[in-house]
């Protein structure tokens, strides 16, 4: 499998604070991999700069040999690159499938003055997109409620709707930011089959969580962040036999005790 | 004895007076509505109030003028002017979208919003030296002027006047229906306007799925000027065109769209429709010198009982209910 990204030497400093400090890894096609650290390790900021939300103040990104590091996130988006968010980001004004559908944005034709100028040959579109998004829910499980307001979905499903949403722009890197975060046991266990069947459809995943089991268990390798720097990298054996990754951990277990 | 009879004649004998008023009010209401529902799109997409909407009316209504009727103008057919005048507000509502959004996207709201007030009077000056300033009349869409309708006798009396209805006032209905249709059609059943739609609630989120949050906003305010510079051609052979024409329309706008709760589409057009008619009611049975006073009356009114509009108030009535 070849490399789908890479990270070089990638800092970002707010006001001279160093949030991320020459941070370097590569992710290969078809691999599940985490990002993981204790909080405030600078996870958020790196995978910020990954999707195109704030630019690093040194070092670079490159997807597909491509560099992306100074491109617009809606740009970054458009080369296959999805993600979620720890504190779901939907459109709550809009039923399900509405999410999902402008999540098919990128990959319908209607554009804007096609729109307003030939409105009856974008409903026929619109039509052909709703049947796209009613499958991409299929595969999460939310066709059933697809005429839902998505504000009233629980927080669990609508977890799953954006990670819908995400899948619908077609991307071959999906980030999940906390997916794991505020969901229940059940829940969890149902997100891990959906983590594998996404993979298994050809995307690969760069996943930031906290839930130490559940990264142990689905990642092909893990890389730790510590203070912004990377201290470790590996398969999850390696990284959890890490002197520097049970120094940073337990430091911190014991600064809270 | 006689006195009831006498009332209910009164009553009955003024009835033609009231669906006359009823009328013109719905015209220059629709009038208010499509302006108000102008702010709305763009306040939805960037929480800036365009203070500019009210020149694109002036735009649609003097650029019409000049391709129909002007003197030296190129005496174009309604049919095409129409579109040209549209085409031209469009151009400039973009241009000031562009300028929000580019080279002033980190600048707060407020500074935003001081900036469409500087546009409204830029446009303001421009129009004015290349129309002048003094107010042209504008040819009617339709040849026929308008309908006497004649109430049955039985209702009114056999002396009553006739209620006239001004082919361009249904002009002017016809047109705002039409926008608030196709609107309705535009945000909710194609991608554009879905993705617009994301835009107004979750830029963020919309972003990072692809969408270019600034052409969006560019095309908003595009969209928003077209409908404004369509209500300017509507309103101009009624109300004449001039370089300030914008200024009170705008406002009378901005007014219905705070009393329909901003950003609130259904509210906005059922507020422009009420302030019209109220508009019209008053200044014939209280006084006609506060004719344009009595919207910012009801702005007012509204805004101490019910900050959100009256849409809001109705949906806490129910709730409590």
């Amino acid at each position: 499998m070849t490399t789908l990204l890479d990270v070089k030497n990638l800092t970002r400093a707010f006001d001279g604070l160093i949030a991320v400090s020459d941070v370097s890894f590569s992710i290969t096609g078809g691999q599940i991999k985490a990002l993981i650290g204790p909080n405030g390790a600078g996870k958020s900021t790196l995978l910020n700069m990954v999707s195109g939300t704030l630019p690093p103040t040194s070092g670079l990104i490159a997807y597909q040999g491509r560099v992306i590091s100074n491109r617009p996130p809606h740009r970054i988006a458009g080369y296959g690159i999805a993600r979620t968010f720890q504190n779901v980001e939907l459109f709550m004004n809009m039923t399900v499938a509405e999410n999902v559908m402008v999540g098919r944005h990128l990959r319908s034709r209607g554009m804007l003055f096609s729109a307003m100028f030939r409105l009856f040959g974008t409903a026929a579109e619109e039509r052909r997109v709703r049947e796209d998004a009613l499958r991409f829910l299929e595969r999460v499980g939310l066709h059933d409620q697809a005429d839902t307001p998505a504000s009233e979905l629980p927080f669990g499903r609508q977890r799953l709707l954006e990670i819908a949403r995400a899948l619908a722009t077609e991307p071959r890197l999906l980030l999940l930011d906390e997916a794991a975060s505020g969901l229940s046991t059940r829940e969890k266990r149902d997100l891990v089959s959906l983590i594998y069947a996404i993979r298994d459809a050809g995307v690969t995943i760069f996943m930031v969580d906290h839930d130490m089991d559940l990264v142990m268990s689905i990642s092909d390798e893990v890389v730790v962040l510590d203070h912004g720097e990377k201290i470790a990298e590996g398969t999850p054996t390696d990284v959890q036999h890490d002197e520097r990754v049970i120094a940073a951990y337990l430091g911190e277990e014991a600064a809270h005790a | 004895m006689t006195e009831p009879v006498y009332a209910r004649k009164r009553i009955m004998g003024n009835l033609p007076d009231i669906l006359q008023l009823l009328f013109t009010g719905l015209a220059v209401g629709s009038i208010y509505a499509i302006i108000a529902v102008g702010f709305t799109v763009i306040f939805s997409s960037t929480q800036v109030v365009n203070f500019a909407q009210g020149e694109f009316v002036m735009i649609g209504a003097l650029v019409s003028y000049w391709l129909v009727g002007a003197e030296h103008g190129p005496h174009l057919p309604l049919l095409l002017a129409l579109p040209l005048a549209v085409l031209t507000a469009m151009f400039v509502g973009s241009a000031l979208g562009w300028v929000l959004m580019r080279p002033l996207k980190d600048a707060s709201v407020t500074t935003l919003i001081i900036i469409t007030v500087g546009a409204s009077m830029l446009m303001h000056g421009i129009a004015s030296m290349l129309w002048g300033k003094d107010p042209v009349s504008v040819t009617a869409f339709s040849k026929t002027s308008g309908y006497s309708l004649y109430l049955p006798a039985a209702l009114t009396g056999p002396d009553a006047y006739p209620v006239y209805i001004g082919t361009q006032e249904l002009w002017v209905m016809g047109l705002a229906a039409l926008i608030v249709l196709l609107l309705t059609f535009f945000f909710n059943k194609t991608m554009v306007g879905k993705a617009m739609r994301a835009v107004s609630v979750n830029r963020h989120g919309a972003r990072l799925i692809g969408i270019n949050v600034s052409r969006m906003v560019v095309g908003a305010f595009a969209l928003s000027a077209a409908i404004g510079a369509i209500a300017g051609a509507a309103i101009a052979p009624i109300s004449m065109a001039s370089y300030g024409m914008g200024t009170m329309l705008g406002l009378k706008g901005f007014a219905a769209a705070i009393v329909g709760g901003l950003g609130n589409f259904p509210g906005s057009v059922i507020a422009g429709l009420l302030l019209g008619i109220m508009e019209n009611f008053s200044a014939t049975y209280i006084s006609s010198q506060y004719k344009d006073a009595f919207a910012f009356i009801i702005l007012l009114v509204v805004l101490v009982i019910s900050p959100n509009g009256i849409v809001a108030l109705f949906r806490r009535r129910r709730a409590r209910a």
